[in-house]
């Protein structure tokens, strides 16, 4: 397929934490607010006056003195964050909002918070730490609201003056349906049968769209979606089957590269950092005040397994489900970040449940932070291909 | 900063009896050659007290039901071994200490024994009698039983704290087949084994089936929030059991989640009424709040005492009875209030007197971090072989307020928000989760209030919440000038780090940085691998 | 005459009364000697312990036979 304009200008963006349209926000005087989790709402870190850029640690090498402090058992991403900030790479930031949802990420920044290593020079940087509900009910929704009152817009507002309005939040909220639409509208070309974008592609957007500022990205994704919308998809599919991504925290666009190059196409990306259900637009009406909305439906659309409920579990599995049925996925790859304790039961659970009650190949893989090019992970993948090849092959047989 | 020296204190009065504990054990042996001769007096004690046990396993074995679950449950095995964990826990002790010990291991047993009864009499599999089953209410073993303190005609059942935490207690290798199992059905080997172990006996279809309903709490930490869920795909979908999960908040310290805290609190009492049908009675409830509040003002004088020179309630004394009492006990049985007492009596005796538990306390410790179960005597070895004196531990550093214990309006409204603190300050919990703070900056508090002139720091390899403050530890140690003693460990699996491998991190320490010698060199290097 | 019999017979029967009682008394020492003897023997040499340990390798084979319905 021919080259879309813009993935090189992302592809560049995502090589650098502090990326070029960071620079280009803080210049016009925005405040960069730092987070690692999707349970903190996006929209509440981008009113007027501020943007958001979710922490990734790109070209990661060595991770020693992180491994110091956190030893070798917390998961690599924690570790690499925490290594690009004692490296001073998130001194752009200025400030930073964590949940104490998994232990590691509440980890990663208490050590950042103690050793002073991110911005220690500016005067007005915060850390804040919200609790996040655990079950998604009525109790559930009012500790949201609360926590995001007292640990997102006070400090916002103390530190920087930042209008935390009603008006303010639904202006927040507007922008970042602007992007979701945009992607959703991408990500829809990944449904075709011949589609016009590969899983790569569609990742390195959706992934710059977390790191950097909104309002810079929307031009840009506005015109690779009418690119799509003309792109000639190849003669022949170039890739075997149609795989759903489903797991932790993925920032790493190797990986999916290195799924797709083992003859998958990726359509579908349900992990942290991905679109679904990340990229959702968030629906608000005019009866009820914005935060409730937000938090509300970040609650009940979340599928962090931190939730705890029953029905919150169930809802997980069938959420899969329905995604590999929307996207037309020939199978699912569940994978989780290595040491990662929330999702290695979830992982486990999760696959079991996919094959025996929906009937799903799952292919059930933990992987590092930085995946390169990795042969072991390559030849997972490829016999799983081979796996789903057989079955259809067996399937039309009959 | 110069590093902190402690006096050494030599006891006065000779240990009677065996002196040389190592001498004791088989090479390669599951069992002890012999048990401790502690002079004529103590020795007759623990004799009469291990009467008392066979009384109680007697007493047991003589109802067939029993005898039928332990036919059924593999992890029923590890009862076997009850008489050793008793005599492991008893090194070397004498006089007011052995007491003490017995004071509490034999209420435990006698607690325990109480729970399988109840256990195997309500399980379809095993006596299937159902109105008895339905007056239980199942909770976690990792689960404060607060929200049980209202409720006089319900029993709080755990299946898991006979099935995996006693069993590990009792026999180091308990946990092995459910943590394999786990794995083999895809569970990373990389989470907390507790929880593992648990997940394994569902997986294993080896847990007993009962119970009106389940409480299950995300307490401790990740690992029991998901380990729940796999234990609740079987109780829920299979079993029929209904299922509440209790959130408790993570940054406990916080005064904006104590509402929901409590409001979740008020759920489950009424989740609990709903499918028993019984009431909350506050009566109840008030009377054991008083028995928590009587377990805390013992406790906090305890502690008090072991910030003195003479400290009498420490090491497995402290750690085994205030897990047990505080958490699973929580106030609803009168015998642990008696307990308490009788325990005071025994410390402010030997206080009076002076006495000391070991030939001569060499150093002063402060043991933080998640105590390796599976080696939980470790802390009479700690004060047997190099005369280190643990004098708390992490998991005795629990709730030191008095809650309400007065029938009033005013306090039945705070009732809740007492059983949430409770819940939210479970033990390890309180300190693994809330802020660095709790975990880090305490630590350093009580080295202070104790006098305690070193840290054994337990590693547990696979607690991200401990882990994860590794290296500011060590950096604060290095600060303050504290001797920090890592001790490695994965909790309920010694194939990992053996009970040698947890030793040797002690000895290389002593022997290379601190240049001593120890008080019991027969202890240093012990052939217990195959020892329950 | 016939009281010095029945006094006589009294003594007697007294005396066989103490002697059943010694008996009894020695009998019920001897018992609870023999039994703390025993009991002891197996406290302090372990035996107890020891026995069970011989028993744990043949409940652990007999779990293992044991049909189990293992599944997520």
């Amino acid at each position: 397929m021919k080259d879309l304009k813009h993935l090189i200008y992302f592809e560049d963006l995502l090589q650098e934490a502090h990326n070029d349209l960071i620079r280009q926000a803080q210049d016009e005087g925005l405040k960069c607010i730092g987070y690692m989790c999707e349970n903190v709402p996006e929209p509440l870190l981008n009113l007027p006056g501020c943007f958001s850029a979710r922490l990734r640690a790109p070209r990661t090498g060595s991770m020693e003195v992180a491994t110091y402090y956190l030893t070798s058992f917390l998961c690599e991403y924690s570790r690499a964050i925490l290594e690009r900030a004692l490296e001073g790479g998130y001194n752009f930031l200025d400030g930073m909002v964590t949940p104490d949802g998994c232990t590691m990420l509440n980890r990663c920044v208490e050590n950042m918070d103690v050793l002073n290593a991110v911005a220690a020079e500016k005067e007005n940087f915060f850390y804040d730490y919200m609790e996040i509900p655990m079950k998604a009910d009525y109790n559930g929704l009012d500790l949201y609201v609360l926590q995001c009152k007292n640990h997102i817009l006070k400090p916002l507002a103390e530190n920087y003056g930042i209008d935390t309005s009603d008006e303010a939040i639904r202006k927040a909220v507007a922008e970042h349906n602007r992007v979701c639409e945009l992607l959703r509208a991408i990500g829809d070309f990944r449904k075709l049968d011949k589609p016009v974008i590969t899983g790569y592609e569609y990742n390195v957007f959706c992934l710059a769209s977390y790191v950097a500022p909104k309002h810079l990205i929307i031009g840009k994704l506005e015109e690779t979606l009418e690119e799509l919308k003309t792109r000639e998809p190849d003669p022949e599919p170039w890739f075997k089957a149609r795989v759903l991504v489903v797991g932790s925290e993925v920032d790493d666009t190797d990986f999916i590269k290195l799924v797709e190059e083992s003859g998958a196409f990726v359509c579908a990306d349900r992990f942290c950092y991905g679109s679904l259900p990340g990229r959702d637009p968030i629906v608000l009406n005019d009866e009820e005040d914005a935060l409730t909305q937000i938090c509300r439906q970040y609650m009940y659309r979340g599928e962090c397994p931190r939730y705890m409920n029953t029905e919150k579990m169930d809802a997980r599995r069938e959420y899969v489900d329905k995604l590999a049925k929307e996207y037309k996925a020939d199978g699912i790859i569940y994978q989780q970040m290595k040491f990662c304790d929330p999702w290695a039961y979830e992982k486990m659970m999760g696959s079991h449940i996919l094959r025996k009650r929906y009937g799903h190949p799952v292919l059930s893989v933990d992987r590092p932070y930085a995946i390169g090019t990795s042969g072991q992970m390559r030849t997972r993948v490829q016999a799983f291909m081979e796996s789903i090849d057989i079955k259809k092959i067996q399937k039309e047989a009959e | 900063m110069a590093v902190k020296k402690f006096k050494k204190m030599v006891n006065p009065e000779p240990i009677k009896g065996d002196t040389r504990y190592g001498d004791l054990y088989k090479p390669h042996g599951k069992v002890r050659k012999r048990r401790e001769w502690r002079g004529v007096g103590d020795t007759l004690y623990d004799y009469t007290r291990w009467l008392g046990i066979m009384f109680t396993l007697g007493k047991f074995v003589m109802v067939p039901r029993n005898v039928k679950a332990m036919f059924r449950y593999r992890w029923m095995a590890n009862y076997l071994a009850v008489p050793m964990m008793v005599d492991r826990f008893t090194q070397g002790l004498r006089g007011e200490y052995l007491r003490m010990a017995h004071e509490e291991q034999d209420l435990i047993i006698i607690d325990v024994a109480k729970l399988l009864g109840n256990l195997f009499r309500g399980d379809r599999r095993i006596g299937n009698d159902e109105e008895f089953s339905k007056i239980n209410v199942l909770v976690d073993e990792n689960e404060m039983t607060a929200v049980m303190m209202g409720f006089p005609n319900l029993k709080s059942t755990s299946r898991e704290t006979p099935s995996t935490y006693v069993s590990v207690l009792l026999n180091q290798h308990a946990a092995e087949h459910y943590i394999d199992v786990a794995q083999e059905f895809g569970l990373a080997g990389d989470v907390c084994p507790m929880p593992e172990a648990e997940a394994g006996v569902s997986i294993d279809d080896d847990a007993p089936i009962l119970g009106a309903c389940a409480i299950q709490c995300n307490t401790t930490c990740d690992g029991s929030l998901l380990g729940n869920g796999v234990i609740s795909e079987r109780l829920e979908k299979e079993d029929g059991i209904p299922v509440f999960q209790l959130p408790a908040p993570l940054r406990h310290k916080e005064d904006d989640v104590q509402d929901y805290a409590a409001e979740e609190i008020r759920r489950a009492i009424k989740f609990i009424e709903e499918h028993t049908g019984h009431k909350w009675d506050w009566d109840y409830y008030f009377e054991c709040a008083r028995r928590v509040n009587i377990a805390t003002r013992c406790r906090n004088e305890w502690l008090d005492m072991n910030k003195t020179d003479y400290p009498q309630i420490f090491g497995g004394n402290l750690a085994l009875y205030t897990e047990t009492n505080y958490m699973a006990i929580c106030g609803k049985v009168p015998e642990f209030e008696r307990c308490d007492k009788r325990l005071m009596k025994l410390a402010e005796k030997a206080y009076k007197k002076r006495k000391m538990a070991a030939p001569e306390y060499r150093h002063r410790a402060i043991v933080w971090g998640v105590q390796s179960h599976f080696y939980m005597d470790f802390l009479v070895w700690l004060l047997n072989c190099w005369g280190i004196v643990p004098l708390t531990d992490m998991l005795s550093c629990i709730n030191t307020e008095m809650i309400a214990e007065t029938d009033t309006p005013e306090n039945r409204e705070q009732a809740y928000y007492d059983m949430a603190m409770l819940t939210e300050e479970m033990i390890m919990r309180n300190r693994t989760h809330g802020g660095y703070k709790v975990l880090l900056d305490d630590l350093f508090e009580f080295v202070e209030e104790f006098n305690a002139d070193m840290i054994i720091l337990w590693e547990h390899i696979t607690c991200k919440a401990l882990d994860g403050m590794h290296g500011l530890f060590e950096d604060k140690a290095r600060e303050r000038g504290i001797p920090l003693i890592w001790v490695d460990h994965q909790l309920f699996d010694p194939r990992v780090v053996s009970r040698q491998g947890v030793r040797d991190q002690v000895n290389q320490y002593m022997r290379t940085v601190m240049q001593e010698e120890p008080l019991d060199p027969t202890l240093e290097i012990l052939d217990d691998e195959n020892s329950w | 005459m016939m009281k010095k019999v029945i006094e006589k017979k009294r003594k007697k029967a007294k005396r066989r009364m103490k002697r059943k009682a010694i008996k009894l008394l020695l009998n019920l020492f001897l018992l609870v000697t023999g039994l703390f003897v025993v009991t002891f023997t197996v406290y302090f040499f372990n035996l107890d312990m020891k026995l069970t340990s011989m028993i744990e390798p043949f409940l652990l084979k007999h779990y293992d036979r044991i049909e189990r319905n293992q599944h997520l």
